[in-house]
């Protein structure tokens, strides 16, 4: 019944929630950078893990250099 | 077998470039590459239970094993700057899409050819997790070209925008030109027309 109503009412723009392991990386990055010591990229939060490493990688994947 | 004192030099001479490597690319990147730094981490395990190790035949596999997480680290710290490097010759690339980027870089074509030569050996490499061991030579190697390019693509920037600017007056020019055209013919064909 509310499926049928909901199409009555007029298009309304949604919140579309943010990726979860998006805000979990954020969330170790910000512990990470709270309890690094001694090493300034750590400390900023300036490093790169290898899933991001892989991501990367992915994305370049597909690229044609030679276009 | 006992440990060999050349062995251990080997060793020590492996740690010391993944340690420039892993440098390098935080020069190259400004990010601390975690990979390579893991694998040093196991790298100083395995030689610490090689020196601590009773067994003769334990210590050298386990010798072998740091000297092996040395290349593996030396490998990842390569691929996380040629990646970077990757990257930033794409957003080149992407920039100056519409424009002929070989009229300012007469070698253009053949930056061309060793970037996508290094894309397919890291591709190559990167395909089986040994391989890396087999490939950390070639992958130190490729940084210092791709870092030579990447850098001669940005040194070419200021002259490209000139370029660029050049042609989009031209451009204006030429579609000034074609309105004023169109402008008198439709004014000349209306007092034909009177």
């Amino acid at each position: 019944m509310t499926g049928y109503l909901s199409r009555l009412l007029p298009p309304a723009f949604l919140h579309v929630p943010e990726n979860n392991s998006d805000r979990l990386n954020a969330l170790a990055r910000r512990i990470v950078m709270m309890f690094a010591r001694g090493n300034y990229r750590l400390q900023t939060g300036r490093y790169v893990t290898k899933r991001q490493i892989d991501e990367r990688y992915k994305k370049l994947r597909d690229v044609d250099f030679e276009r | 077998m006992s440990i060999s004192s050349d062995e251990i030099a080997n060793i020590r001479d492996l740690f010391r470039d993944a340690e420039r490597q892993i440098k390098r690319a935080e020069e190259i990147s400004g990010e601390l590459a975690i990979p390579a730094v893991n694998e040093l981490r196991y790298a100083g395990w395995h030689l610490l239970e090689a020196l601590c190790s009773g067994d003769p035949d334990n210590a050298v596999e386990q010798l072998a094993r740091a000297r092996r997480h040395c290349q593996r680290a030396i490998f990842d710290a390569s691929d996380t700057s040629i990646i970077y490097l990757l990257e930033k010759i794409r957003t080149f690339q992407d920039d100056y899409r519409r424009f002929v980027i070989s009229d300012v870089i007469p070698d253009y074509s053949i930056l061309k050819k060793t970037i996508s030569s290094t894309r397919h050996k890291i591709e190559k490499a990167r395909e089986g997790n040994d391989r890396r061991e087999s490939y950390y030579l070639e992958a130190a190697s490729s940084v210092g070209q791709l870092k030579d390019i990447g850098d001669r693509l940005d040194d070419s920037r200021e002259e490209l925008n000139k370029a660029v600017r050049r042609q989009n007056r031209e451009t204006f020019k030429f579609w000034l030109m074609a309105i004023l055209t169109a402008v008198a013919a439709v004014a000349a064909v209306l007092a034909l027309l009177k």
